[in-house]
C-alpha cells in the first residue's frame, strides 16, 4: 500500500477511492485497514472506502484477518470491532456522477443507483440478494444474466452493463474482485474495468526453492509475478492507468513489521457513526482534482519483513520440514 | 561416517528461471516462472477449447524427468493437468460439487414467498470449477508402459524408511502448476515437488482442494526411482482421498483457528490419518472416481 501511495501520491494531496478487500491473505491486514481508517477519519473528503466481499465475518475467519488479529492482539476483540466498522461501509460510490464504483458488479434486482441507496446495508454481507450481488457478481462474455457454475452468484453480460450505464447516465463502471494479470482489464468496449492493485499476488508464505548447501533463497521461483494498477481520473474524468509492481524488500525488517500506529485501533471501532456520517454518500459531489480508484489487497513479502533473527531460525525449520516431504 | 552414503558425481546448471541436475543416467529440469500473462492465457485457453483457466495458471512452469539411455521422458505441466479437468456437463464419477449455500441461494430467488425474482439466465458451458484433476504427470512418446506392481516384489514399493532418512538433498524444486481461490469459496492447488538424494529421486505431485463447508480432496502422484535398481525401475503410486468439510474441521488443533485448513500438508495429513473406508471409499458422497490407491511400475530398458 505504501508503494501504491508512492505511485499515486499521498493522501490528502491525492483523493483516493478504495474498492474494498482491505483485509485477508497478507500479514498486514490490521495495519492496512487501520491506516486507511485513520486517513478516512482525518481526511474524510479525501479518502473513500467501499465494502468488498472480504469485509465480512465469515470470510475473514477463513482467509486470515481473524487469525492475524488473534496473533497481534491476543484476542478477537479488534477483529470484532473491525467487522462492526465493515457493516457501515458503503456498497458503492460515484465519481462526479459519471463513474460508478462497486466491488463486485451488478444485480438483477437493481436497475437504478437510487435502489442501492435504499438497501439497509448495516449488516453482515448476506449470502444472497442485491447486497450480496454488488459484492460478488462478475462481468462475463455472455448475453444477459448467467448463473455461476458454482451454483450461486450471477454473471452479467455486455447488454446488461450497457443498459445499466445508460439508465444511470454513466460513462464507466469500475470494479475489482477478480485478479487482472496486467493490473487492469477493460471489457464491453471500455464500459467496465476491473482494477487490481496488489502486485505479485501470493497470498501465503511459500518456502522458496533452495538447496541448503548452495544457493541463496530466490523468492521469484514461487512468486505470482503479476503487476498491479491504479486508475487515475483527472478533472475531466479522463482515465490513466498507472501500472506498478511490488516494492523491493525492506532492508530493516524489524521496524517495518512492528508498524506503530499512534492511535488505538479501538477508537475507530467505537466511533462507527463518525465514519458513517462522513462517508461519501452516493450523491455528494466531488470537487477534487484527481481521484484514484484502487482495489486493494495486501501483497505478501513475509520473508523480508519479519525480524531477522526470528526469520532465519523459523525459515530454516520450515525449509527442512517442507523439503523432506514423503 | 563409514555407513553414510557418499555423494555421487552430479552436475547442476542454473539460469534465472530454470535449474537442471544431471546425475548418473538422469537429467531433471525444473522451470519456475511467474504466472502466465494475458496473451499466454488466451493461447492456453484456446488449446483447452475455451475452458476458463484457474486464476493463477503457471503455464510456463514444468518438471521434466529424462532417463538418457532409454530416452524415457516424464513431465509435469499445467496444460496437461488442465486437459484432465472436466469441461462440459459433469457426469457420475466426475465428483461435481456446488458451493455450500447454493441451495439457500437458489431458494431465496425461486421460493413462493420471494420478492427477488430470478432473471432468465443463459446457461454458460459447465465445467468443473474446482479444477479437480487426476493428472499424474505424462510420458512423452515412448514404448515403455506402466504395469501393476507385483505385491510379492519388495522393490515394487516406495520405501518410506529411505525417504524419511534425512539424506543430503542434492537438488530440490517446488513448482506450482496452478492455483485458484474458487471465487473466495475455497482453494484449489496443484504443486509438484522433486528431491534428488545420493541414492534416489522422489517426486510428489499434489492436488489439494478445499470447498468451504463442503469438502476436502487430496490427489497425490508419487514417483520414486532408486539409482541402484537394475534394470532401472520407476515406481508410481497414485492415491486420492476425500472427506466432508466438517469431519476435517473437527481435527483442528484449535477450534477457532482455521488456518491449518489452508495448508495442503495439514489437509493431506488429516485425510490420510482418517480411516480409508471414509476417505478412500465413501468420501464426501460425490462418487468421485479419484478415490483409492494404485501402485504401478515401469521398467526402463536402455
Amino acid at each position: 500500500m505504501m508503494e501504491l501511495f508512492k505511485v499515486g501520491g499521498s493522501c490528502p494531496d491525492t483523493n483516493y477511492l478504495f474498492m474494498g478487500d482491505f483485509v485477508d491473505r497478507g500479514f498486514y491486514s490490521v495495519e492496512t485497514f487501520l491506516l486507511l481508517l485513520a486517513l478516512k477519519v482525518r481526511y474524510p473528503e479525501r479518502m473513500t472506502l467501499i465494502r468488498g466481499n472480504h469485509e465480512s465475518r465469515q470470510i475473514t475467519q477463513v482467509y486470515g484477518f481473524y487469525d492475524e488479529c488473534q496473533r497481534k492482539y491476543g484476542s478477537s476483540n479488534v477483529w470484532r470491532w473491525c467487522c462492526e466498522v465493515f457493516d457501515y461501509l458503503a456498497l458503492g460510490a460515484i465519481v462526479d456522477g459519471r463513474v460508478f464504483c462497486v466491488h463486485g458488479g451488478l444485480s438483477p434486482n437493481l436497475q437504478g443507483i437510487d435502489q442501492i441507496r435504499g438497501i439497509d446495508r448495516k449488516q453482515e454481507v448476506p449470502h444472497d440478494g442485491p447486497m450480496c450481488d454488488l459484492l460478488w457478481s462478475d462481468p462475463d462474455d455472455i448475453t444477459g444474466w448467467g448463473l455461476s457454475p458454482r451454483g450461486a452468484g450471477f454473471l452479467f453480460g455486455a447488454d446488461i452493463t450497457k443498459a445499466f450505464a445508460h439508465h444511470n447516465a454513466l460513462d464507466l463502471i469500475a470494479r475489482a474482485h477478480q485478479l487482472a494479470m496486467e493490473g487492469y482489464k477493460l471489457m464491453f468496449e471500455n464500459l467496465i474495468v476491473t482494477v487490481w492493485s496488489a502486485p505479485n499476488y501470493c497470498y501465503r508464505w511459500v518456502p522458496i526453492s533452495c538447496i541448503p548447501c548452495s544457493r541463496t533463497e530466490d523468492s521469484s521461483s514461487t512468486s505470482c509475478g503479476n503487476v498491479a494498477s491504479i486508475l487515475e481520473l483527472d478533472e475531466h474524468l479522463g482515465q490513466e492507468y498507472k501500472v506498478f509492481s511490488h516494492a523491493p524488500p525492506v532492508s530493516s525488517p524489524f521496524v517495518s513489521y512492528w508498524l506503530k500506529l499512534s492511535v488505538s485501533p479501538r477508537m475507530y471501532a467505537q466511533y462507527p457513526q463518525n465514519v458513517h456520517r462522513r462517508t461519501i454518500s452516493y450523491d455528494s459531489p466531488w470537487s477534487c482534482r484527481y481521484i484514484h480508484l484502487c482495489f486493494f489487497f495486501v501483497p505478501i513479502d513475509y520473508c523480508s519483513r519479519i525480524p531477522s533473527t526470528v526469520a532465519s531460525a523459523h525459515h530454516r525449520l520450515c525449509i527442512t520440514k517442507v523439503m523432506y516431504y514423503y | 561416517m563409514a555407513a553414510a552414503t557418499s555423494i555421487p558425481q552430479h552436475k547442476i546448471s542454473e539460469s534465472p528461471n530454470s535449474r537442471t541436475i544431471e546425475i548418473g543416467d538422469w537429467r531433471i529440469t525444473a522451470q519456475t516462472n511467474p504466472i502466465s500473462n494475458a496473451g499466454e492465457c488466451g493461447a492456453l485457453q484456446a488449446v483447452l477449447t475455451g475452458m476458463p483457466l484457474p486464476e493463477m495458471t503457471f503455464g510456463n512452469n514444468s518438471l521434466e524427468l529424462e532417463h538418457i539411455p532409454s530416452q524415457w521422458k516424464y513431465s509435469f505441466r499445467a496444460q496437461d493437468a488442465l486437459k484432465a479437468v472436466k469441461f462440459g456437463e459433469l457426469q457420475e464419477g466426475d465428483g461435481g460439487v456446488k458451493v455450500g449455500y447454493s441451495e439457500a441461494w437458489l431458494r431465496s430467488r425461486t421460493g413462493p414467498l420471494t420478492d427477488l425474482p430470478m432473471p432468465k439466465t443463459m446457461t454458460t458451458k459447465p465445467y468443473d470449477w474446482t479444477y479437480t484433476t487426476t493428472y499424474s504427470g505424462h510420458q512423452e512418446s515412448s514404448d515403455i508402459s506402466w504395469q501393476a506392481a507385483d505385491s510379492d516384489n519388495t522393490s515394487h514399493t516406495i520405501p518410506l524408511a529411505e525417504l524419511t532418512r534425512q539424506d543430503p538433498i542434492l537438488f530440490y524444486a517446488e513448482i506450482p502448476l496452478f492455483e485458484d481461490e474458487l471465487h473466495d469459496n475455497g482453494a484449489s492447488h496443484l504443486l509438484v515437488r522433486v528431491r534428488v538424494m545420493p541414492t534416489c529421486l522422489f517426486i510428489l505431485l499434489r492436488f489439494t482442494l478445499r470447498v468451504d463447508n463442503v469438502l476436502f480432496r487430496t490427489f497425490d502422484s508419487r514417483i520414486y526411482h532408486s539409482f541402484s535398481s537394475e534394470p532401472p525401475l520407476v515406481v508410481r503410486e497414485i492415491s486420492g482421498w476425500e472427506a466432508p468439510y466438517d469431519r476435517v474441521k473437527r481435527q483442528l488443533p484449535k477450534r477457532d483457528d482455521l488456518t491449518p485448513m489452508t495448508d495442503p500438508n495439514w489437509i493431506a495429513k488429516v485425510l490420510t490419518g482418517m480411516p480409508s473406508e471414509v476417505t478412500q471409499r465413501a468420501g464426501a458422497g460425490t462418487k468421485w472416481r479419484g478415490l483409492g490407491t494404485k501402485l504401478e511400475i515401469a521398467v526402463l530398458k536402455p
